[in-house]
């Protein structure tokens, strides 16, 4: 378990639905902080006040798994190591990038597709049960791979940083195991070199599943990804690039060193250019094959990046790790849309609760 | 309140008790008098979708072309404080476009402009009125193409799609319309223009994904006036199989064997007995064997080495299950001469009765042969005929239900057996709705899947959208009390349900 670099008043560990219901109900607490196993608190905006910890790493079932159907209904606290085990013996994957508990990684929905048509947080979310700040216990979405019965509460869940709802039973759809993948890695080469060849395959007609152009110390570049398919295609995509093949897996996302933050930005690809020429040439900087980057400065630095995002197309960005002071700043987006999800946010808690 | 409805309050009640003759001139201040539409023949144009037991005509239209043009509109609307109504083509199936009382229909099918393409972004945007094959059409010189493809796509338009999270054959492999969408410029109801999503990704690090929310909320949050859509590439290699087989139950295994093998074809359709005769007798003749109980169409995308792994895998599958026939598509025009049969289906039923009901429920797909019998059966008990076309690999069926709208006992049987197959769905752990909607038609239905929790926690998202309830009151979620004179079909629905649970 990881311990929070901001105060808090106290800390829960709940097992159940109707235990986190009660505890919500009966609160005093002005603040309430939920996580699984905590592995996000340095990931994640830290709260205003001193709120309560609330724990759901106990509540970690599978409540079932219908490989036939490819959904399955977990438990948020369920470590997604513990369930990509399971789904191996069916032939299954949970079609998302992420790590920790299944529910920490999709209320963080730190991770777009990594490449064009890949999935991700954002589309294995099927339905879930939850309990607002409120205790008012519900559901919202269905078990079965497809409905629109009803708003996508669900889906709103994803990315929210567990500031609309606390999801108890997430419902997620699943898809058969690879029948053949390659990791590759490609050797340093000049940026120019490198985003041909990133572009090349983000614009395949069927493209890697995930695609990572990243800055070597050196200052040189390198491409990783990973193909999927059927063994021929793999093989066929392999000769036609020579990608070259490593056992690392492919990550997404420097490690910042000390003094360093980290930026979670995203950009049109067609503007990766313009936005890699415009960063610290010692700064470590990993881009996605959808124009979702992570990149590592100094302060100044990400200040003067988060000012500049808004003029590049489909800009915007937001300091990721960082000092519990500086985690959440963002890029300035349009006011209008703000007090909407202001107002979304009072909707579904309204006593501002969950931070 | 309904029969086993929710304790929702209802929204303030914002009645448009007769255009005031101050609001009709604003109006027509506002577009000019060729799109602004009052006249009662006219109106009738708008009464109703493809959902046509539940008919409703508007108090007026408007057509604007632009955001600033829908900004005005809303604004003059909410100084009357009357309610409205957005449509696009009008194709949806469950009435969401019609009104559940008085109210001015906002039709957005005029907004019909590409306003540009980022074939390097993989990326459109385009005016909510766009249709949705033209905007394939359009961008197909640059090797690309909009995913979701409804059965309606020739008419349907990117606003309604985005509207009802519409789906289609080939969401199986691709995902629904919500999964294509990148941003949306929105106007809410009181005249506020808010962007959700962009144009690189459907939300902003950090931001919550209105979006989402936004998808799929049937016009009852704000109208959508610029649609940023993802765009697909191409693919390399296309193979289309139709199966021909003895049974439906055949059908369905030879699906359930295809997923199991690991293989994600692009789409898994099967049309039953009556749907391939009324297809075959109608002018989108195909050549389905006439001597199939279920024909079973597979299309294969992707690069060549896989579609060719894949089809080869499937023939294998199928012949384990002893076929009529197999046929494959080796041009592009017996590809599309196979699609006519199954995108022409709902035509070529309605030619068999002066109306068609066309029902969406979903099941897990392993409960498909149980659920078409327990339609089968329900389908004899109520004396009705239905035809079955459906998303096999999604567990989204489409009993089709025809018959005659003017006789009324006739009429009640058809919406007894409505929700009793959607009671069935249910009961198998499925969901009302795949890909059709809440709209009007399933109103009484809701509380089968959604308690009144599950509903409060609904109605307080879309209040936080439309605080004045004036968006498209009266669809997605039940609500009681309201001053307007209940429609003919929620009343019919209610009397027929009673009847039938009592």
């Amino acid at each position: 378990m990881s311990a929070p670099d901001f105060a808090i008043l106290g800390e829960q560990r709940v097992g159940s639905r109707d235990e986190l219901t009660d505890l919500l109900r009966d609160t005093p607490a002005p603040a309430v902080r939920v996580c699984g196993k905590g592995s996000s608190f340095d990931r994640l905006p830290a709260p205003r006040r001193p709120p309560l910890l609330v724990r759901l790493a106990a509540m970690q079932r599978i409540d079932r798994l219908d490989p036939a159907d490819l959904t399955c209904s977990v438990e948020p606290g369920l470590e997604r190591q513990v369930l990509d085990g399971e789904l191996e013996r069916h032939g299954l994957v949970l079609p998302t990038p992420g790590d920790g508990t299944v529910g920490g990684l999709l209320a963080r929905g730190e991770h777009r597709p990594l490449a064009p048509g890949a999935s991700c947080a954002r589309h294995v979310v099927l339905g879930l049960e939850g309990v607002l700040s409120d205790g008012t216990q519900f559901k919202v979405g269905a078990r079965v791979v497809k409905s629109v019965a009803g708003f996508d509460v669900h889906r709103a869940f994803v990315g929210s940083r567990g500031r609309l709802l606390i999801a108890t039973l997430l419902h997620l759809r699943l898809r058969p195991a690879p029948r053949a993948s390659l990791t590759f890695a490609q050797g340093p080469r000049p940026l120019d070199a490198a985003l041909a060849l990133f572009r090349d395959l983000r614009l395949l007609a069927a493209p890697p599943t995930s695609l990572v152009l990243h800055r070597h110390d050196d200052g040189t570049w390198g491409v990783v990804g990973r193909v999927e398919g059927a063994p021929a295609q793999v093989r066929s995509v392999r000769r036609r690039f020579g990608l070259d093949p490593t056992d690392a897996p492919a990550t997404f996302g420097p490690v910042p060193a000390h003094g360093r933050e980290l930026v979670d930005g995203v950009v049109q690809p067609s503007a990766l250019h313009r936005l890699l020429a415009g960063l610290p040439s010692d700064a470590p900087v990993h881009v996605s094959g959808t124009g979702q980057f992570l990149t590592a400065l100094r302060p100044a630095e990400s200040d003067a990046l988060l000012a500049r995002l808004p003029s590049l197309p489909g800009g915007a960005g937001e300091i990721r790790c960082g000092s519990a002071a500086r985690r959440g700043l963002a890029s300035a987006g349009d006011p209008a849309t703000s007090q909407l999800e202001d107002a979304v946010r009072l909707a579904l808690d309204p006593r501002g609760l969950l931070q | 309140m309904r029969p086993g409805g929710p304790a929702i309050p209802p929204p303030r009640c914002l009645c448009l008790r007769g255009m005031s003759r101050t609001l009709r001139r604003a109006l027509t201040e506002l577009l000019g008098e060729d799109r602004t539409l009052f006249d009662a023949d006219a109106l009738r144009a708008y009464e109703c979708d493809g959902f046509t037991i539940h008919k409703a005509p508007p108090e007026a239209v408007v057509l604007p072309r632009d955001t600033q043009e829908v900004q005005a509109v809303l604004r003059v609307l909410a100084e009357h404080e009357v309610a409205f109504v957005p449509r696009g083509a009008g194709t949806c199936l469950s009435g969401g476009p019609t009104p559940q009382g008085p109210a001015v229909v906002i039709e957005t099918a005029g907004m019909n402009r590409i306003l540009a393409v980022h074939a390097e972004d993989l990326c459109a945007v385009v005016q909510p009125g766009v249709v949705n094959a033209a905007l394939s059409r359009h961008v197909e010189p640059l090797g690309l193409h909009y995913a979701p493809d409804p059965s309606s796509q020739t008419v349907c338009t990117i606003g309604g799609n985005l509207a009802e999270n519409s789906g289609g054959p080939h969401c199986f492999k691709y995902g629904m319309t919500t999964d294509h969408m990148l941003g949306a410029v929105v106007v809410l109801a009181e005249g506020r223009v808010v962007r959700l999503g962009g144009t690189a990704a459907p939300c902003a690090p950090g931001a919550l994904d209105l979006l989402a929310l936004f998808t799929g909320s049937e016009g009852t949050f704000g109208i959508a006036t610029e649609i940023t859509v993802r765009l697909c590439r191409n693919p390399e290699c296309v193979r289309t199989l139709l199966v021909a087989l003895p049974s439906m139950q055949a059908a369905c295994r030879v699906v359930s064997d295809i997923i199991r093998a690991g293989a994600i074809p692009a789409a898994l359709e099967i049309l039953d007995r009556p749907t391939i005769l009324a297809v075959e007798a109608s002018v989108f003749r195909a050549g389905y064997p006439t001597d199939a109980d279920a024909v079973l169409l597979v299309e294969m995308d992707g690069p060549a080495d896989e579609v060719d792994a894949d089809a080869e895998l499937v023939r294998s599958i199928a012949a384990r299950h002893a076929p009529l026939s197999l046929e494959e598509a080796t041009t592009a025009a017996e590809r599309k001469r196979l699609w006519k049969g199954r995108k022409g289906a709902f035509g070529a039923m309605g030619r068999l009765r002066p109306d068609l009901y066309v029902l969406d429920g979903v099941v897990p797909r392993t409960k498909l042969e149980e659920t078409l019998r327990g339609i089968a059966e329900i389908g004899a008990r109520h004396r009705v005929a239905i035809s079955n076309v459906f998303h096999a690999g999604d567990g989204n069926l489409h009993p089709n239900i025809s018959y005659d709208g003017r006789d009324r006992e006739e009429t009640a049987r058809v919406v007894a057996a409505g929700h009793e197959i959607l009671a069935l769905c249910m009961a198998m752990g499925g969901s009302i709705t795949g890909e059709h909607g809440i709209g009007s038609e399933k109103l009484a239905h809701v509380p089968m899947m959604f308690d009144p929790a599950d509903l409060e926690v609904m109605a307080r998202v879309r209040r936080a959208f439309d605080p004045s309830g004036r968006c498209n009151p009266g669809k997605v979620l039940p609500e009681r009390g309201s001053c307007a004179e209940p429609a003919r079909w929620p009343r019919l629905a209610e009397r027929v349900l009673r009847e039938d649970l009592a």
